[in-house]
C-alpha cells in the first residue's frame, strides 16, 4: 500500500502537479483507503491550520526573511566586492571572490537556492564580463549556493532538528567546520582548473591596499548580524526562532539606516520571503499529509526495521541510505526528500549507532548533490531561470569538479566524525 | 485581477514583517523588563497563519509552487499547455475540499480564545482560512485561464 502511495506521488509530481500538493493528495487518498473518509477529511482541516500556524515553523520564513533583506540592502554585492578587492588580481580571482561571497552570504541566509539566485546576479556578470568562462562560473555559483544550507543559519538544519528533536544550536554548530571545508575544497578546484587552463580564468585588476581596508569596512553589517544572530542563541538569549525574528529585524533595521531600504526594496524582500516562505510551506504541509499515511501503513516502522537488520553493518547501511539520497536527488526537490526520509532513515541510523548531530551533516551534505546533480538540479535552474544563455549542460558540466570534491568531502566527514561534532561539543 | 492579487500579496507579505517585529519586540522587552508583549505567541502563530495561507493562494494563481519539470521540458507546447490544464485540476480537486475543511476546522474554533487578551481565534482562523478558499478559486482561474490558452504555454502566469 505504502509503496502504491510512492507511486503514485511520484506520477503526480511528473504529471507537474506541485511537489506539496502530490504528497497531501497521496498522504489523504491512502488515509481515506485506510481508515475512513471522515477522518481523512478531518486531517485535511486539522493538518493545514496546525501546520502553517506552528511555531516552531516560523524560524523557516523568518530566515528567509532575512536573507532577503539583505540580499537587497545589497550585503551580497559588499561581499563579493570585498573578495574582489582582496583576490581578484589572482588568476581565478572573482571565482574566490564568489565562493568567499557564497560562503559569507549563507551565514547571514539560511536557504540554498536563495544563495544561488542572489549570487548568480551579483557575481555571475562580473565573472562573465572578465572572460571567464561561462559554464564553469555559473557551475561554481550552484555548487557555492550549497553552503547555505550547511553554513548557519539553514532551514534544512533546522527542518531536521524539528522532525528529529535535536538540538538546532547545535546542529548549526555542526555545519561550521564542513562549510568551510568545503569552502577550501572548492578554492581548491579553482586553483587546479587556473593552473589546466589558465584561459578560462583570466587575470583581474589590482586593488590597492586602501580599496582592501575599505572593502572590508562595508562588511561590519554581515559580520553584526552573524555574531548577534548566533551569539544570541548560543548565550541563551533567545531561542532559534527567536533568532531568526530577531535576525529579520535587525537586518531591516541596518538596512534602513544606511538609506539602502526603503518601502520599493522594503516591498520586494517582502513579497520575494513570501513567495519562497509559501513554495516551502505547502511541502512541509504536503509531507505530513504524507506522513500520517506512512504511520498508518506502519511502513516507517517496517522500514526502520529492515534497515537496522541488514547483514551489511552500520557502514554499509550508511552507504546504502547515500546511494538512495543520489537517487532520490535526482528526482526530487531537497526539502521532500528531507520530510519524506528523515522519519525512516534517522531511528535506523541512531539504531545502529550514529550520532544524531552528525548524521544532520551528513544528510544535508547528500540533498545538496540533488540541488547541483542532473536532471533535476534546484540550484542550477535558478541560474538558469537568470543566465537564459548559459545552457543548463553547460551549468551541469560547471558543477562536476564541485561534485566530485563534494564525494571527497562527504567520505571525509563520514570517516572523521570529529570534523562536524567538534564544535558542538561547546554548546551547552 | 494583477492589481487586487499583487494588494493581496502585499498584505501577506506585511504579515510577515509584523511577525519578525513581535518577536524582536518581545525579545528586546523581555531582555530590559523581563516582561512580555501579552499574545505575542498566539499573535506570531495566527499572523504567520494568514501570511502563509494567503501566500500559497497568490503563488498558486502564479503557478509558484515547486514541481518537478523533468517531464514538461521534454514536451511540445501543445503536450504542455495539457499538462499544465491537469496539473492544475489535480491541483484544484486538492486545495477544493482542503479549503472546506479548513474553513469548517476554523468556524468549528467556538469559544477559543488566546491566551492573554482572550480575543476570539475564529474570525483570526477564518481570516487564513479565507486564503486556503482563494488558493482553490485561484487553482481553477489558473485551469481556466491554461485552457482557454490566453497565455502562451503560461508564459504570464509563470513567476
Amino acid at each position: 500500500m505504502a509503496l502504491g502511495g510512492f507511486i503514485l506521488m511520484f506520477v503526480l509530481m511528473a504529471l507537474r502537479v506541485p511537489i506539496g500538493f502530490a504528497m497531501g493528495i497521496v498522504g489523504v487518498l491512502g488515509f481515506g483507503l485506510l481508515s475512513g473518509w471522515a477522518p481523512a477529511l478531518n486531517l485535511l482541516g486539522n493538518v493545514p491550520l496546525s501546520v502553517l500556524t506552528d511555531y516552531n515553523l516560523l524560524v523557516i520564513p523568518m530566515f528567509i526573511l532575512m536573507g532577503a533583506f539583505a540580499s537587497h540592502s545589497g550585503m551580497s554585492r559588499e561581499l563579493f566586492e570585498a573578495g574582489r578587492a582582496w583576490l581578484g588580481h589572482q588568476r581565478g580571482g572573482l571565482a574566490y571572490a564568489s565562493i568567499a561571497a557564497c560562503a559569507g552570504f549563507a551565514a547571514i541566509n539560511g536557504s540554498s537556492v536563495a544563495t544561488a539566485a542572489t549570487m548568480s546576479q551579483v557575481a555571475l556578470p562580473e565573472m562573465r564580463k572578465s572572460g571567464y568562462h561561462a559554464g564553469f562560473s555559473a557551475g561554481l555559483i550552484a555548487a557555492g549556493g550549497t553552503l547555505g544550507i550547511m553554513i548557519p543559519p539553514s532551514t534544512i538544519f533546522v527542518l531536521y532538528g524539528i522532525m528529529t528533536e535535536v538540538d538546532i544550536a547545535k546542529l548549526f554548530a555542526a555545519g561550521v567546520v564542513p562549510g568551510l571545508l568545503a569552502v577550501v575544497f572548492y578554492v581548491a578546484v579553482v586553483k587546479f582548473i587556473g593552473w589546466r587552463h589558465p584561459l578560462a580564468l583570466p587575470l583581474g585588476e589590482p586593488h590597492s591596499w586602501a580599496e582592501r581596508w575599505a572593502s572590508l569596512r562595508a562588511l561590519w553589517a554581515v559580520l553584526l548580524l552573524f555574531a548577534f544572530v548566533l551569539g544570541g542563541i548560543y548565550a541563551g538569549l533567545f531561542t532559534v526562532q527567536e533568532a531568526a525574528g530577531v535576525g529579520a529585524t535587525g537586518t531591516l533595521l541596518i538596512g534602513m539606516l544606511r538609506g539602502r531600504l526603503r518601502w520599493v526594496q522594503i516591498r520586494a524582500a517582502l513579497i520575494d520571503a513570501l513567495r519562497v516562505s509559501a513554495a516551502i510551506m505547502v511541502i512541509v504541509l504536503g509531507a505530513f499529509l504524507f506522513g500520517y499515511f506512512l504511520t498508518i501503513t506502519q511502513f516507517t516502522q517496517n522500514a526502520v526495521d529492515w534497515l537496522t537488520h541488514l547483514p551489511i553493518g552500520a557502514y554499509g547501511v550508511l552507504t546504502l541510505v547515500l546511494v538512495g539520497y543520489f537517487i532520490l536527488g535526482a528526482v526530487m526537490d531537497e526539502l521532500a526528500m528531507i520530510l519524506l526520509t528523515v522519519p525512516i532513515v534517522f531511528p535506523a541510523m541512531v539504531a545502529l549507532g550514529f550520532d544524531p548531530v552528525w548524521f544532520g551533516v551528513i544528510i544535508v551534505m547528500a540533498v545538496t548533490f540533488g540541488m547541483i546533480c542532473p536532471p533535476v538540479g534546484m540550484n542550477v535552474f535558478v541560474i538558469h531561470s537568470i543566465a537564459r544563455d548559459i545552457g543548463l549542460g553547460a551549468i551541469y558540466r560547471g558543477t562536476a569538479p564541485f561534485i566530485a570534491v563534494d564525494v571527497l568531502r562527504l567520505i571525509i566527514l563520514c570517516a572523521f566524525p570529529a570534523l562536524s561534532l567538534w564544535l558542538p561539543g561547546f554548546v551547552k | 485581477m494583477k492589481k487586487l492579487l499583487a494588494t493581496v500579496e502585499t498584505v501577506a507579505a506585511v504579515m510577515l514583517l509584523l511577525v519578525a517585529l513581535l518577536t524582536a519586540a518581545n525579545v528586546t522587552l523581555r531582555g530590559f523588563t523581563n516582561a512580555q508583549i501579552p499574545d505575542w505567541f498566539d499573535g506570531s502563530k495566527l499572523l504567520m497563519g494568514m501570511a502563509l495561507f494567503w501566500g500559497i493562494a497568490v503563488a498558486t494563481y502564479h503557478g509558484a509552487h515547486i514541481c518537478v519539470d523533468i517531464v514538461w521540458e521534454h514536451l511540445r507546447e501543445r503536450s504542455r499547455r495539457r499538462l499544465d490544464v491537469l496539473a492544475a485540476l489535480i491541483s484544484a480537486a486538492f486545495l477544493a475540499p482542503m479549503a472546506w475543511m479548513v474553513v469548517n476546522k476554523a468556524m468549528a474554533g467556538g469559544t477559543q480564545a488566546t491566551s492573554d487578551l482572550r480575543i476570539p481565534l475564529m474570525p483570526l482562523q477564518l481570516l487564513a482560512a479565507a486564503g486556503g478558499v482563494a488558493a482553490a478559486i485561484f487553482a481553477a482561474v489558473r485551469m481556466w485561464e491554461h485552457l482557454r490558452s490566453k497565455a502562451q504555454a503560461g508564459a504570464h502566469l509563470e513567476p
